[in-house]
């Protein structure tokens, strides 16, 4: 019943058409990351971004609050510490998370901590839904996220304090530093996070002393320290070409977050892990109306320290990128990349003959428009890895004005993309149960879209609904084999879906609002498994909800602005067995307000209030998240 | 005016509809069946108590499912044939009557031990029947009402109790051996993954790991846990990574995971001596004269190809080793004797005819002391574990084709005939009996 309640609910939040007076043209926003647009050569790839307000409402929190607050991706998570991204159905290690030109995915486990990526660090977040391996690289079968950071090229000084305090004592203290004189720029972006995270929740652990569940209880054990900061030194030499520079050093600290029955019954005991991140990527870029070229070069240091023990499971890797695009007039492009990467992986369980493993990727993207009409994309990816083979990468995009207006456009979106994922290092290498003569996961990505963009004076938004069909072979799993755990090319996974997505915005006298909805239902389902247990198959995939959506309104009056979202995660099974984590609502609201002390200073004063409905909940069976909760935030702009 | 009336019937309607209900609550008595048998998994001739737990009522009626009955509150019965028998109690209080069922099985029992997913479900217990080879999966939660809260290692029969050695919640537990009821929590303080035990009288002698052993060879130590009070008394630190436990001549052995040698521990005075070993060990089994059998084991972090069998002389402590190539290393029951002891059989990996490396079962004949030249089992994929049926000297391979998802009972001959595949629990690890 509460089921159909929701859906009700979010039929009718759909945006609905107004009558209104038609002023401004339609704009479509494009995607930017870093002075590059990811959209432009993957016509009818759905690519996202977090809009502005939304991304702003979140600068206290982390990757994985704001993906469950605004997007229809689920993550699997802990409290804060701990979480994973499963996004159109696909394994954590198939969605790359791009900063610069480095995919910040751990090269051992072949994925993201993501409640460990820090948005008070960024300006902006995008997403890419489906296979992105044919810009991205290895590991982009399920999409790609891209923390995106803006060059403001600020003569002077602008400067950015914030200070956040929350339940569970939680606290943020950050700051933004931007100096330069108009061509040289310097850019300190600091944060230092910690939460005790003690928060309550009901253990249903039986306690076999009183004959019934444990009952209320605190989570213990289980703080947060993190801390980062990224350095920029940018250059601009002229309006045609730059240089920059930006190093992220990260490093996150937290306590491993028992289950219940551990918290009740050995509530002292303590698990630490600490992960140090250096991630330094520069690049200079040229633009010209018809030649643009970028050359890039990075470091990334990733470590991983358990209970503080000597164990090292560390990786380097130097990384290079040399890009060029020609346009041979407004309508048709070419682009060339060549992309380099060699990896040194210091793993205690690694065989010692392993020093390090060469990467090299050569594409070609080619985009074609037609009649301001159709654009039509072309992309080609062939990787060569040391001592592995990969397949060759091909896409084809194309997207379609079909009927456009002052006011609206409606456009038709196609694509068909494969992808791939060498296995990890750990997959290959760890010893015991790695295996080097597995072969790497391939995916193709098929999707429809339409999408109707309207502005008027008053009103503006856009309905979007894609549907896509995701097949990934060779799905590698750790399974009990012949010699004890190992790595094995086992399944072939299918994920299909339907998202629908809208927003719209609309004034009323000094008021404006906001509101949409993102849901997705997708059936994942293992098609084949190989090794003999067909137990599951046929079955939604673990730790992938089928339905999943999320609702929002925010209004706005001169200085005030409140908003309200909620949530709907339907059950996920947490194993091959029939257990489950039950389906769970989530209502969260916001306010704030802002004054403006003079023209250059600038104070803000913000409030999140988080499960409103005070739900016990998991993400991850027996691991609790907290009930009711608020954050306070205060920011001080100069300029 | 037509309306008003309408509202007038409804709400006399409403009311009669109240009273009625009023009136039956006051004349109904509420009655409620429930009870508890003693075991839910008896011998033939063995008698079973049944507890009347049931609220409200005056008359009972007991239906035992062998065709015998009794009206006694809480009667007992003794089954005289083997079999699966549902216990029916009708209670009754002036007409209103309600009803509960349960099964008892009568035969001779297996417990199997499913280790359970780390992080997902934790240990299930099936019960084995060993007369029919069917299986009762859910045992513990079909007793107790409720699930384990972790992930057993081994399980351990002694003084009418099972203790079950158990990981991620880190603890202690233990069982009624007849009722398999669970009354209290378990042992946490002192005890960081625990792997085997075994007892002496009124102390129960359990090997920790402590933490991450593989990081830390000297974390590990022998909780003794005083079975009197059922807390942890003392500690005697054994560095080295113990694993399989035995006690013999006074002394208890302690099979290393990571170092080439077996500790012995004098229990006059926890002395500890050592017993160099070609390789590292990790079970023990123990003969009629006292002496031991060990598993010594090639790993990854103490490589050796001198893996095989030991055999421990406990009054000499000098140690005979038999070589066997491929002997698992797997953190699991490896060994099994037969009910003679004429027959060890050992869990290995080995080449099978297209020369994959596949689970297997090898046989160690205990009279000529060397290995017999075929496995009885070759090519089980994610082979976790052996036992043997000890009536029928059936052999029983516990397969864990992932970590999370069903296993399988694989019940093979001693000669290696395949007799039945059963689905168990996540990954079975091995087979305990209560005596």
């Amino acid at each position: 019943m509460r089921c159909k309640l929701l859906i009700i609910f979010l039929v009718l939040s759909l945006p609905v058409w107004a009558d209104g007076e038609v002023h401004d043209s339609v704009k479509v926003e494009e995607v930017v990351v870093t002075g590059h647009s990811i959209s432009r050569f993957q016509a009818g790839s759905k690519i996202e971004k977090v809009s502005k307000d939304k991304f702003l409402s979140m600068q206290d929190g982390n990757l994985e609050q704001l993906l469950l607050r605004y997007t229809p991706i689920s993550v699997k998570g802990m409290a804060g510490s701990f979480s994973t991204i499963r996004l159109r159905g696909t394994s954590p290690d198939h969605t790359s998370i791009n900063f610069g030109g480095i995919n910040i995915n751990s090269l051992t486990l072949g994925h993201s901590n993501v409640s460990n990526v820090p948005m008070y660090l960024f300006d902006e977040i995008g997403l890419q839904y489906g296979s992105a391996s044919v810009v991205n690289g290895s590991g982009s079968i399920g999409g790609a996220i891209h923390l995106g950071m803006q060059n403001y090229w600020v003569d002077g000084l602008k400067a950015e304090v914030r200070v956040a305090n929350g339940s569970f004592g939680e606290q943020l203290y950050g700051t933004k530093l931007f100096y330069g004189n108009g061509k040289w720029e310097g850019v300190t972006r600091a944060y230092i996070y910690s939460k005790t995270n003690n928060f309550k929740f009901y253990n249903t652990t039986h306690d076999f002393n009183k004959g019934e569940a444990f009952g209320e209880d605190i989570q213990r054990n289980a703080a947060i320290d993190n801390k980062g900061v990224i350095q920029e030194f940018n250059h601009r030499f002229n309006s045609n070409s730059a240089l920059t520079v930006k190093a992220w050093f990260e490093n996150d600290w937290h306590e491993i977050q028992q289950n219940m029955q551990t918290n009740a019954f050995q509530p002292s005991l303590s698990e630490t892990l600490e992960d140090e991140h250096v991630r330094i990527w520069s690049e200079y870029s040229y633009k010209q109306q018809k030649l643009s070229y970028q050359v890039g070069a990075g470091y990334v240091y990733d470590n991983s320290i358990h209970n503080k023990t000597v164990d090292n499971i560390a990786t380097q890797r130097i990384t290079g990128r040399a890009e060029g695009e020609y346009k041979f007039d407004a309508n048709k492009g070419l682009k060339a990349g060549l992309s380099l990467k060699s990896i040194y992986p210091d793993v205690y369980a690694y065989d010692s003959g392993l020093n390090n493993e060469n990467w090299t990727d050569i594409y070609l993207s080619y985009f074609h428009s037609l009649f301001n009409k159709l654009t039509i994309t072309l992309n080609i990816r062939q990787a060569f890895v040391t001592n592995f083979t990969v397949p060759l990468t091909p896409a084809m995009g194309l997207s379609y004005n079909a009927i456009s207006g002052d006011s609206y456009v409606w456009s038709f979106t196609g694509n068909i993309a494969s992808s791939y994922r060498v296995p990890t290092f750990n997959d290959r290498y760890w010893v015991p149960g790695g295996n080097p003569d597995l072969k790497p996961e391939d995916g193709i990505n098929y999707e429809l879209g339409t999408k109707i963009s309207y502005c008027t004076e008053r009103l503006s938004g856009h309905v979007k609904l894609n549907a896509f069909y995701l097949d990934v072979d060779n799905w590698l799993q750790w399974v009990n084999g012949d010699n004890g755990w190992e790595a094995q090319n086992i399944q072939r996974v299918l994920s299909r879906g339907i998202e629908l997505s809208s927003d719209l915005n609309w004034v009323m006298g000094q008021y404006t609002f906001n509101t949409g909805l993102n849901y997705t239902y997708n059936p994942v389902v293992r098609k084949e498994s190989t090794d003999g247990q067909q137990v599951a198959v046929g079955r939604q995939l673990e730790y992938v909800p089928l339905h999943r959506g999320v609702l929002y309104l925010n209004g706005q009056h001169r200085k005030i602005s409140a908003g309200i979202d909620a949530s709907y995660t339907h059950k996920q099974y947490i194993s091959l067995q029939e257990s489950t984590i039950p389906e769970v609502v989530l209502v969260n609201a916001q306010v704030g307000y802002q004054f403006h002390l003079d023209t250059d200073n600038l104070l803000r004063i913000s409030g999140s209030f988080n499960n409103l409905m005070n739900k016990d909940y998991q993400s991850s069976y027996g691991y609790p998240m907290p009930r009711a909760n608020y954050r306070i935030s205060i920011t001080y702009n100069f300029k | 005016m037509k309306s008003n009336l309408l509202s007038c019937l409804f709400a006399l309607m409403a009311l009669a509809l109240v009273f009625t209900s009023c009136e039956d609550d006051e004349t109904k008595p509420i009655v409620k069946a429930q009870f508890e048998a003693s075991s839910y998994a008896v011998s033939v001739d063995e008698t079973v108590k049944f507890t009347n737990y049931s609220t409200g009522s005056t008359a009972y009626e007991w239906y035992f499912g062998d065709g015998e009955l009794s009206t006694e509150e809480s009667p007992e019965h003794t089954y005289q044939n083997g079999g699966k028998y549902t216990v029916k109690l009708i209670v009754d209080n002036s007409g209103v009557k309600d009803s509960t069922e349960k099964v008892v099985t009568v035969s001779e029992f297996g417990y199997v031990i499913n280790y359970g997913g780390y992080s997902g479900e934790k240990t299930t217990i099936s019960l084995y029947d060993k007369i029919t080879d069917e299986l009762t999966n859910g045992y513990f939660t079909y007793v107790n009402g409720t699930h384990m809260v972790s992930n057993v290692q081994y399980a351990y029969n002694y003084n009418d109790k099972v203790y079950f050695m158990s990981n991620n919640l880190d603890q202690v537990n233990f069982v009624d051996a007849k009722s398999f009821k669970q009354t209290s929590n378990g042992i946490t303080e002192g005890i960081i993954k625990p792997r085997y035990c075994v007892a002496d009288g009124d102390v129960l002698y359990v090997s920790c790991w402590g933490g991450d052993i593989w990081t830390d060879t000297n974390l590990s130590y022998i909780a003794k846990i005083d079975l009197t009070t059922n807390t942890v008394t003392g500690k005697i630190d054994l560095p080295g990574g113990p694993e399989g436990l035995a006690i013999a001549n006074g002394k208890l052995y302690a099979a290393l995971n990571y170092e080439n040698r077996i500790a012995v521990i004098d229990l006059s005075n926890e002395a500890i001596s050592y017993i160099t070993t070609p390789a590292v060990s990790s079970y023990f089994l123990k003969d009629s004269d006292d002496n031991l059998y060990v598993s010594l084991v090639s790993t990854y972090s103490n490589f050796s190809d001198k893996d095989g069998l030991g055999y421990i002389n406990t009054i000499t402590d000098e140690i005979t080793t038999y070589e066997l190539s491929g002997v698992s290393s797997s953190y699991v029951n490896i060994l099994a004797a037969d009910k003679t002891f004429s027959k060890l059989y050992v869990m290995t990996s080995a080449y099978d005819a297209n020369w994959n490396l596949s689970g297997a079962i090898a046989v160690f004949d205990v009279a000529s002391k060397t290995f017999e030249t075929n496995n009885i089992v070759d090519g089980l994929s994610g082979l976790n574990g052996i036992a043997v049926n000890s009536i029928t000297d059936n052999v029983y391979g516990f397969i864990s084709p992932g970590a999370t998802q069903a296993g399988r009972i694989n019940v093979y001959t001693s000669e290696g005939s395949l007799v039945k595949e059963l689905s168990c629990g996540i990954s079975p690890i091995m087979m305990f009996d209560i005596n």
